[in-house]
């Protein structure tokens, strides 16, 4: 009877398969904006139609679910099957990974992502070692979150060392205004509300300085495990369009295009111009496993088993499957300089370990 | 006897019913094991919290809050009450504001409560006395307003003063309703706190339970909706062995 059920079971599911779905859940991380807009590679992707055009032949439509709750929320959309394909950041993809989410990490996602430290105008903290603690707030779970653990930690401290807030952003600079808190740990935001005198900043990684751009964010494009057992062919072709889209728009060429782009939700222009400063945006965005985002994601990991935001080890082997980005490259990026990855860039931002 | 056995039984035999669906829904995993955690690793979660000491740092200040701020919404209650029940004039001209504020929910005032007392204490318990200010202070203004006029009236015949009128008619008669009040506070404050360390906490264990949800740890999650179930249970059962020593005269009423 067992068997017999097991079969039909079998049967039902590979017939759904073979049948393919009539969406492609693509989740996307909320703005603050509220705006159904993506920004970077995806967002060029949404911009021009790209995955729509590509899925429209076979009846696929691609729903696009902004959340809200970003990162955290994505994960719990990740377990309940209601997201396909997602790009979020490096905390929240080690922390769904690490909790138990079946998922594989198949496109290296942005680099650089810089967080800022802000106190009010006339704070007196004028150090990090003056925050110890005070009261700090920021999103927790988010790669905020993973570079101010990361940070800290150089400094010898821990999150205990500090009255920590959980705030999202425009709480954090509602309560930092309102003198609430001592410090928020935020995006670039912070740049223009210093300018207009509304904050100033106290620490960034947005500088020229190696040890602090060690510590900015990195994102991850992970497919669920499902998504990808049921249906390699469509997850081959997403990631196809999403290798096209990096080829049309990683263009030194075309940076204000991108800043467009980026501040397309609804960010100020200005904030994202200040944040790319002289930085390459090509080489911040251009989907290669090299050995510079592997060292970031490997002490990503590491940082987060030290601090106890994971509880168990990644097999980063296991997680990361080159094998649709390999394909995708060949067919469509054959002629991108940097679909050959950044050499120049590996010696001086990865640390030990051979390839996972 | 078999009636007692029946009382005390048949709650149990729900509630081990819910842990055996529990337990089935996760061990055949209709729901995904990475949401839905089997109620043994929620019990090593909770065994482990309570080994670090989290269990008992996060519990204190939950436990603390509520005391603080049920003492504060469940007092300020009981005297306003008290005089809107007694007075027809006060009520004419406080009880229609107060019934304004009445229909706001609890969760509607959290901005104003950060806004007007930050987001360190003060605000977590201001936003629990709020949720049992109404509840308090309706069952007492109920309770003042239906002391019998009759009772009234023979304490008048005795010639009792007007503080022993208050305390050997007013407060005995009112004292059931009062109780029923404070009982059902107690219940929202516990749900007040937890939403209350949702917003912007940094102790509790509505806090715990938010992170734990942050960092994707559900046993986390389900280990407090555990503790608090536990807890709200046990002060539901401390509140009505209150009340059956206090008011042995009346029927629970809560």
């Amino acid at each position: 009877m067992n068997t017999k059920l097991a079969a039909v079971t079998q049967l039902l599911w590979t017939a759904t398969a073979l049948a393919g779905p009539a969406e492609i859940h693509l989740a996307v991380v909320g703005n603050p904006y509220d705006t159904p807009i993506a920004t970077g590679i995806i967002g060029y992707a949404q911009e021009h139609r790209l995955f729509e055009t590509e899925f429209a032949k076979d009846g696929i439509a691609i729903k696009w679910d902004f959340y809200k709750g970003t990162g955290p929320a994505i994960n719990e959309g990740l377990a309940n099957g209601g997201v396909d394909v997602t790009s979020y950041g490096d905390l929240p993809g080690i922390l769904g990974k690490a909790g138990g989410i079946d998922t594989r990490l198949i496109v290296p996602g942005t680099v650089g992502q810089n967080i800022y430290v802000a106190t009010p105008p006339k704070s007196n903290l004028h150090t990090l070692q003056d925050l110890k603690g005070k009261r700090i707030g920021y999103m927790k779970g988010t790669y905020l979150h993973l570079s101010w653990v990361r940070l800290i930690r150089r400094l010898g401290l821990t999150e205990r060392d500090f009255k920590v807030f959980n705030l999202s952003q425009t709480e954090g600079v509602a309560a930092l205004q309102s003198g609430h808190i001592d410090a928020y740990v935020g995006v670039n935001t912070f740049l223009d509300l210093a300018t207009r005198g509304g904050a100033r900043i106290l620490y960034t990684t947005n500088t020229k300085d190696a040890q602090a751009r060690e510590l900015q964010g990195f994102s991850v494009v992970v497919a669920s495990g499902k998504f990808a057992r049921a249906h390699p062919d469509l997850l081959q072709r997403w990631v196809n369009v999403y290798v096209r889209a990096a080829v049309a728009v990683l263009d030194e060429k075309k940076r204000d295009e991108w800043i467009c782009l980026t501040a397309k939700p609804g960010y100020p222009q200005d904030n994202i111009r200040r944040d790319l400063g002289e930085n390459s945006f090509v080489e911040q965005n251009a989907p290669v496993f090299d050995e510079r985002y592997l060292g970031k994601i490997r002490s990503g990991i590491h940082a987060s088993l030290d601090a106890g935001l994971i509880r168990r080890d990644i097999d980063l082997a296991a997680w990361i499957d080159r094998s649709y980005l390999g394909r995708a490259l060949r067919t469509e990026a054959s002629s991108a300089a940097w679909a050959k990855g950044f050499p120049s860039l590996v010696a001086s931002t990865t640390g030990s370990g051979g390839r996972p | 006897m078999k009636r007692f056995a029946w009382m005390i039984l048949a709650p149990f035999s729900v509630q081990l019913a819910v842990l055996l669906a529990w337990y089935l829904l996760a061990r055949f995993q209709v729901f995904p094991q990475t949401l839905l955690i089997p109620p043994l690793l929620v019990w090593r979660t909770i065994v482990d919290l309570w080994n670090s000491g989290d269990l008992q740092t996060h519990m204190g200040w939950s436990l603390r809050r509520v005391a603080l701020g049920y003492g504060i919404g469940a007092g300020a209650g009981i005297a306003v009450g008290a005089a809107l029940g007694s007075s027809r004039r006060l009520e004419a001209w406080f009880g229609p504001t107060l019934d304004i504020f009445k229909q706001v929910p609890v969760f509607a005032w959290a901005p104003m409560m950060i806004v007007f007392f930050g987001i360190e204490e003060s605000s977590k318990l201001a936003f629990v006395a709020v949720a049992c200010f109404y509840p308090v202070l309706l069952n007492t203004s109920q309770g003042v307003k239906s002391v019998q006029r009759k009772l009234l009236e023979v304490g008048e015949v005795f010639g009792l003063s007007p503080r022993e009128t208050f305390l050997r008619i007013v407060v005995p008669s009112a004292l059931p309703a009062v109780l029923t009040g404070l009982r059902q506070s107690i219940a929202l404050a516990w749900m007040a706190v937890v939403s209350a360390e949702l917003l912007g906490a940094e102790s509790g264990i509505g806090f715990f339970m938010t992170y734990s949800r942050q960092l994707f740890q559900m046993d986390g999650v389900l280990a407090g909706v555990l503790l608090v179930g536990v807890v709200g249970i046990a002060t539901n059962a401390l509140f009505g062995a209150a009340q059956r020593w206090l008011v042995p005269w009346t029927r629970e009423v809560a």
